[in-house]
């Protein structure tokens, strides 16, 4: 058997546990044998997303600067090759694939029951053998302008971007994913080329698989068709944030019925272990202010200052950026804005309920429990430790260690009234109080 | 996996699933009841009221208090129309008893729990439903009203339904209009569920890593026997004469297509969805690579069959412009299945991925459950294997018999405002 560096990486309290191999090639591989379940799914992804907007490689003079959306736009792109589409050859093995585009990765991914192998051949193809040209640009340039029309008619969508360009003043998180209509027309398949040989590179990658899969046949596939690839060194490159949100409220309008808000909270920005575990103490900070056992929450609801759509939103985390939220639906946000401060500022001076605190971290241990369930939920785990820099299954390992303590602490020290974005999208002629 | 059904009342069914693998419990109650649109916004009001408090945790912030004890337990409810029958489905998932971190038995009490929320729900005096819940899921009910503005798509997909099934339950929204929530009481309300709890066909899904003993016992009897009503899952919708086309505009960056189509054949369930996964329900379908990826038009153009309904949809976002020429494409890509011009890789790639897709049954606790409902809605006993041999038999004369079959019904569009098309 062919000699590797890897490891098995086992959950703290061994329910599952997972291969770790980093290859001959730069690549880190993640599988999770699951050999009760039917199906497998697999992820090719990369630190690539639509953050990386100005970047050089080792060596390079210049850095470059490239249009908004195109690492969505390479995203499509890549399905086609010089022969044929990557959808046509899926078509003979019967996997379910996709791709998506985030702010700071690419992902593609494949679902099976059957196939498997040859699946994953057809990804690790594709994804490393690009083909783009002029044509092919121009003909992706009206089907991405449909989806950004899409997404601008998706009130959420609205909310969530405007809160951002409020939130940041420089970092690129303020630009959509997909770009907009006119900068998708700057993309030509040079920039595309330069951009994919800067980051789909080996070393900046991961292949996260978990289901009903063999990790030895697998990794011969991956010995067989991964390209060598030399670690580039890629530099990127953020422009210096402020603390400070940039502006404190946006109101827009669309055509929605109940109003919808967003009250965001920009943090200082963190990375690997510190940022997860500052993650889940916004998250969790904040839960226990404002879950649906509060007496805020009851209050507001009695009051019809919310209604069920109220809750903390996942904090949104990155290279550079750091924010948790508070959103939902309201005819009267602002007055939303001014309790949901006067508890924050009374929990800082008296703390919170600490009963509140351990429970939901109970039900936050039930969650990664439920998620242990599904093969996409595993893969995607792996992947997300990738990305992050941490390994798998250290999310479960934080949630046991933080304390209320801890807790308090991070509230007192991040959670900053002074620093936050009200968003609202509202009908219009509707007043917003 | 291990399947058993049993009885624990007359009318009330209870269907175990068991599977090792799994690291959670789900049980579902399922109430099934012929249509009564007069009824549907009274119906919709039912499940919030019955799973966000009960007489045992009055309020809301006791439920979530309670849940969140066991273990960031949920109650979910979901109601549907399926053909002309109305669905209700009260659900409690838990995580399984073996990761509880003291030894909870967290089954039998996610299983109390829901049965309390039916059983006792929170009311004034066992006649109505409480006052203060109530005023808040009918505000709730409201809020969701004016929020079906807000997905595009599913608006436009909603808004196209009242004129394909003109006449039908299907053509009314299962909330009914804000004018009929506000007419609504606690007292009617209550009787409306009373109506559902003592009529209703109940079918009740346990999915596990073990088998549950208990639950037969929990279950048993404690819903009134019943004669089964009259269930109806499989309502032909009439084909128009001439196609209707209705147009709406809104202030919107892009404009929506919805077309229906619609077969007075007998055609099997099979065909008709092979026939719609062909034509545009997966990425190497005709209308992904013809409207889509060729003629560039679009970033989603979509096909689905609607259950029991003989209706194939299909729905598309595209600039205003571009309406009448994506609307003559998709009739044209369905013209060309009619003469039979398209490959036959097409009927095999369709069937390796419908076999695919198919087989991914049996790994979600959800999954499980759906697959066995589907079974009790067929009335066969078919499981997986036996419905892709099926598939499996469907020949592309088959297909072009099924094409041929569909009617252009009804086309609704969506339009930017002051441009109507």
């Amino acid at each position: 058997m062919k000699q590797r560096n890897q490891e098995v990486i086992t959950s703290p309290k061994g329910e599952q546990s997972c291969l770790h191999v980093k290859h001959e090639t730069g690549l880190d591989i993640y599988i999770m044998e699951m050999p009760d379940y039917h199906s497998s799914y697999a992820l090719f992804g990369t630190k690539y997303g639509s953050v990386n907007t100005m970047f050089r490689l080792d060596g390079e003079a210049d850095y470059a600067q490239v249009p908004e959306g195109i690492a969505h736009f390479l995203e499509h792109k890549l399905f086609e090759n010089e022969d044929t589409g990557a959808f046509e050859q899926y078509a003979k093995t019967g996997a379910i694939a996709n791709a998506y585009t985030s702010f700071d990765r690419t992902a593609y991914l494949f679902m099976c029951s059957e196939n498997f192998n040859p699946s994953l051949e057809i990804l690790l193809n594709f994804v490393q053998h690009p083909y783009f040209t002029q044509e092919t640009v121009d003909k992706e340039q009206g089907i991405i302008a449909q989806e950004i029309r899409m997404n601008e008619d998706e009130p959420g969508w609205k909310l969530f971007f405007n809160s951002l360009k409020c939130m940041y003043q420089k970092h690129p998180v303020r630009i959509g994913i997909a770009g907009t209509v006119e900068s998708i027309q700057e993309i030509d398949a040079d920039l595309l080329y330069r951009c994919y040989h800067t980051f789909y590179n080996l070393h900046n990658m991961t292949l996260s698989i978990a289901g009903n899969v063999k990790a030895e046949e697998i990794l011969e596939i991956c010995d067989r068709l991964l390209l060598p690839s030399e670690d580039h060194k890629l530099e990127e490159v953020y422009p210096d944030e402020p603390y400070e949100v940039y502006q404190h409220e946006v109101i827009d309008t669309a055509p929605v019925g109940v109003p919808l808000f967003s009250l965001d909270f920009k943090l200082r920005p963190k990375s690997g272990e510190t940022l997860l575990r500052a993650e889940m103490l916004a998250e969790l900070t904040m839960d226990t202010l404002f879950n649906s056992s509060t007496e805020i929450y009851q209050q507001m609801l009695e009051e019809n200052l919310i209604n069920f759509g109220f809750g903390v939103d996942a904090p949104f985390t990155g290279n550079g950026y750091f924010s948790v939220g508070i959103g939902g639906e309201s005819r009267n946000p602002r007055e939303v804005r001014k309790r949901v401060f006067e508890v924050i500022r009374n929990a800082k001076d008296n703390g919170f309920d600490k009963q509140a605190f351990e429970r939901l971290r109970k039900a936050k241990y039930g969650n990664m429990i439920r998620s242990m369930n599904s093969v996409e939920s595993n893969a995607s785990m792996m992947l997300d430790c990738y990305m992050c820099g941490i390994r798998p299954f250290t999310p479960v390992s934080v949630l046991s260690e933080i304390t209320y303590e801890e807790a308090l602490q991070f509230l007192r020290d991040e959670i900053d009234t002074e620093n936050t974005v009200l968003s609202v999208v509202h009908a219009q002629g509707d007043e917003i109080l | 996996m291990k399947e058993f059904s049993q009885s624990v009342g007359r009318g009330v069914e209870l269907i175990s699933i068991v599977e090792p693998k799994f690291k959670t419990t789900n049980i579902s109650v399922v109430f099934l009841m012929p249509c009564q649109p007069e009824k549907f916004p009274a119906w919709s009001l039912v499940p919030n009221l019955l799973l966000n408090s009960c007489a045992k945790y009055p309020t809301i912030a006791q439920m979530s208090e309670r849940l969140q004890e066991l273990y960031g337990a949920y109650l979910d409810n979901s109601v549907s129309l399926i053909a002309d029958t109305w669905q209700m489905r009260l659900m409690v998932n838990t995580i399984g008893d073996d990761y509880a971190l003291e030894g909870e038995d967290l089954r039998k009490q996610a299983a109390s729990l829901l049965l309390e929320c039916i059983l006792h729900p929170n009311t004034e005096n066992g006649t109505a439903f409480a006052e203060s819940a109530f005023r808040t899921e009918q505000q709730e009910l409201l809020d969701v009203i004016q929020n079906e503005i807000n997905n595009k798509r599913s608006y436009a997909t909603k808004q196209a339904r009242k004129t394909i099934f003109k006449d039908e339950p299907n053509s009314v929204s299962l909330y009914g209009t804000e004018e009929d929530v506000l007419a609504l009481t606690p007292e009617f309300v209550y009787q409306a569920y009373q109506e559902i709890l003592q009529k209703a066909q109940i079918l009740i899904y346990y999915v596990g890593s073990e088998e549950a003993p208990e639950l037969p016992e929990m279950f048993r009897n404690v819903f009134a026997d019943r004669d089964v009503p009259e269930i109806c899952v499989q309502s032909p919708s009439p084909c128009k004469a001439e196609p209707a086309v209705v147009t709406e505009s809104m202030n919107v960056g892009q404009s929506q297509l919805v077309m229906a189509f619609k077969t007075q054949e007998d055609i099997s369930q099979e065909a008709l969805r092979m026939c719609s996964l062909m034509f545009g329900g997966a990425p190497f379908s005709l209308l992904f690579s013809n409207v889509r990826e060729k003629m560039s038009l679009c970033y989603y153009c979509s096909s689905v069959i609607v259950y029991g309904k003989n209706t194939m949809m299909v729905t598309s976002g595209v600039s205003q412009e571009n309406l009448e020429k994506t609307r003559d494409a998709v009739l044209e890509q369905l013209d060309s299945m009619c003469r039979g011009e398209f490959e036959d890789s097409l009927l095999e790639n369709a069937q390796r991925y419908l076999i695919n897709a198919l087989r991914l049954t049996g790994d979600t606790p959800s999954s499980c459950s759906s697959e066995a409902f589907e079974r009790f809605l067929r009335e066969d006993h078919a499981d997986v294997e036996e419905r892709i041999r099926l598939y499996q038999n469907l020949t592309k004369e088959d297909i072009i018999r099924t094409a041929k079959a569909f009617r252009l019904d009804s086309v609704y569009m969506l339009t930017q405002k002051g441009e109507e098309a």
